[in-house]
């Protein structure tokens, strides 16, 4: 038993080595500070060891980011008490505008390097922002991410397209900003 | 972006998570809607960019933190169960040690020491033992029990005597008076008695106290003799005296 037991955290290590990125920034993009993400990360591998004897044998990622994500909304979340979910009508998100004119949007985001990628994500809300991380970041399908943060799929759906289009919203921002494109172009 | 087409739906069909009719129907009508076809497009783009953002951080580090906190888990863990699982082995073991210690200090003789010798003389020693009360079966009692020299006439005479065992030697006591009292005539069957030790020596005496009472005590061949009694030091030496020469 105790050879099982060793083999098993080897198992445990072997696994969560390779997400163990993931994890992190995942960890970083809920909490924005590199002190309490080490923390959370940390603390996430733990309780995923400690819990890992129940792990279903799925999904490795999607199980692990499943318990940064609850750690995150039930600790870190509640110590922050900032305002979560922002008004979709007070950050103008772009709609499809209508124009059929050529806009250089879809070669802008190919052009966009990550430290701008990451800048405009941080500043889309939480709930949208956890959404379109584990799925455009972690590759997590609709039925994981609802797992994940506990709503339904449905809800999971709408935050991303929401989401998305806060972030599209401050990427294009910022390629104003930048020069890449101009207002009108928006 | 026409009717039939909702953003979610674009959204859905990026990320391959529409069910195969719905798929057909929202490819159909993305191929007469150029809004829709930009918003498509804008959408996979913002996924190539944030998909660039994978595994984008890492720390050797905070890993081998980790893997540190996990070994000492797993080490923590390992320990508690064994002490589970053989909890009640060990409970015997200690037991068994205990029992086993007891088992040898009370087996087997061992030195009386000077602190017992005070019981001894106090009447309450040695337990379980045999008595006599007739002064004229005295000296027949004393040899059987003890085996130690003749009880010495003249003076002191012997009133009562009690024998057994203490810490597995043989111990008699014998009450004997005279005109000042009495005092008590302790014999101990065991050479390697403990009470000289701490004894200031006259002569072949060993002359000290015993809960406030004056104690003579000196060696006889396989035999330890302690005079207990309240009287002066010189009167239990003189007592001393006469019982070894006799």
């Amino acid at each position: 038993m105790l050879f099982q037991r060793r083999s098993l955290r080897e198992q445990f290590e072997q696994q969560a080595e390779k997400v163990f990125p993931s994890v992190l920034g995942t960890a970083l993009r809920l909490t924005r500070s590199r002190e309490e993400a080490e923390d959370l990360a940390q603390e996430a591998m733990v309780r995923a060891y400690e819990a890992y004897e129940r792990f279903d044998g799925a999904n490795f990622k999607a199980w692990l980011l499943r318990i940064v994500t609850n750690l995150y909304i039930n600790r870190y979340r509640q110590r922050q008490r900032a305002p979560q979910l922002g008004s979709l009508d007070d950050d103008h998100v772009a709609e499809p505008s209508g124009d059929e004119a050529e806009t250089p949007e879809r070669l802008v985001f190919d052009e966009l390097v990550g430290a701008e990628v990451e800048e405009a994500l941080s500043r889309v809300p939480e709930d949208f922002r956890m959404a379109v991380m584990l799925s455009d970041i972690e590759g997590l399908t609709y039925q994981e991410i609802a797992d994940a943060t506990g709503v339904p799929i449905g809800t999971v759906r709408s935050r991303l397209a929401r989401g998305r289009a806060l972030l599209r919203k401050h990427l294009a921002d910022y390629a104003v900003k930048s020069g890449y494109i101009r207002e009108d172009e928006r | 972006m026409s009717d039939r087409l909702q953003p979610e739906d674009l959204h859905a069909l990026a990320d391959n998570e529409l069910p195969p009719s719905d798929r057909d129907r929202v490819l159909t009508a993305l191929r007469s809607d150029r809004v829709a076809q930009r918003e498509y497009e804008g959408i996979l783009a913002m996924k190539r960019a944030l998909q660039s953002r994978r595994d984008a951080h890492t720390s050797d580090e905070l890993w081998q933190t980790c893997r540190a906190r996990l070994q000492a888990i797993e080490s923590t863990q390992r320990t508690e169960r064994f002490v589970w699982r053989n909890a009640w082995a060990l409970s015997a073991c200690v037991f068994l040690v205990l029992v086993s210690a007891a088992w040898f200090q009370r087996s087997g003789p061992r030195p009386v020491r000077a602190q017992e010798v005070a019981m001894l003389a106090s009447g309450m020693f040695p337990s379980g033992s045999s008595h006599v009360a007739d002064p004229n079966r005295f000296g027949q009692w004393f040899e059987k029990e003890v085996g130690a020299p003749k009880i010495p006439s003249g003076p002191l005479v012997p009133i009562a005597g009690v024998a057994g065992t203490f810490h597995g030697a043989r111990v008699a006591r014998i009450v004997l008076q005279d005109q000042r009292g009495t005092v008590s005539f302790v014999v101990v069957h065991n050479p390697s008695v403990a009470y000289r030790s701490d004894c200031s020596q006259t002569r072949y005496f060993c002359v000290n106290q015993m809960r406030n009472m004056n104690a003579v005590a000196w060696l006889e061949p396989g035999f330890e003799m302690m005079l207990v009694g309240d009287r002066s030091q010189a009167d239990l030496l003189s007592i001393a005296e006469q019982l070894r020469d006799h």
